[in-house]
């Protein structure tokens, strides 16, 4: 077999192989490219991580959920654990959705340059938490 | 140039972060049964589609495909804990 050399620099990060093939900030088939002009990619890159944020939130609530269900055995009913689990993982498939929506309602502020929008899905998460928090805390309590 | 490879390391970072997650997940779900296996099953073959979906992308796709995965985990966790058998 013939022994090929490899130049330097092509086998790290920047291999062909490895690039991503058309998805990068250019991509004109991205409907979110059409209009505006392309925004500073830290920003872009501050989005795509308070998405990715979002997206931990809502597996930590999913979490929650089947762990209530799994582990509360001793407090309450079935039904009980199972609506807590439910409301749980409800709020993370919310967040998750959520989440998506704002990155784009963001990434579409940022290309027309104005301003963000006004976001209510953390009061609607702080909200369920404070809820399933304040029922824990009773629930300790009153055990 | 620091400033620049400090910003895409962050949200690599952050994506495998997510990862983990996920795995958190699919582990919980194993000790669901009877459709837990099936479940956790589904859940592992999802995040691992949709990290190799989102590799390396920075488009819609980059992070559209975590959002999808982490909807679908969330949608099985609810029909585990309607079908748990106790």
């Amino acid at each position: 077999m013939a022994s090929v050399t490899v130049p330097p620099g092509q086998d790290g990060p920047h291999d062909q192989d490895d690039a991503p093939e058309q998805d990068g900030p250019h991509d004109q088939d991205d409907p979110l490219n059409q209009d505006g002009s392309e925004a500073d990619y830290r920003f872009t890159l501050a989005n795509e991580r308070t998405l990715l944020a979002y997206l931990r939130t809502a597996l930590a609530l999913d979490a929650a959920g089947l762990a209530a269900v799994q582990f509360l055995t001793d407090i309450g009913s079935h039904w009980g654990r199972a609506l807590l689990g439910l409301l749980l993982a409800a709020a993370g498939t919310v967040a998750a959705t959520g989440g998506y929506l704002r990155w784009r309602a963001i990434q579409q502020a940022m290309r027309s340059d104005a301003p963000l929008p006004q976001a209510k899905l953390p009061l609607l998460l702080a909200a369920v938490v404070a809820l399933i928090s304040v029922g824990a805390l009773i629930g300790v309590l009153i055990r | 140039m620091s400033q620049d490879s400090g910003a895409a390391g962050r949200t690599s970072l952050a994506q495998r972060r997510t990862l983990l997650g996920l795995v958190l997940n699919a582990s919980l779900l194993f000790r669901l049964p009877p459709f837990g296996y099936l479940a956790g099953t589904l859940v592992l073959l999802a995040a691992a589609c949709g990290l190799l979906a989102g590799r390396g992308g920075r488009g819609l796709r980059a992070v559209l495909a975590p959002t999808v995965v982490v909807a679908a985990a969330g949608i099985l966790d609810l029909i585990t804990i309607l079908t748990t058998r106790r």
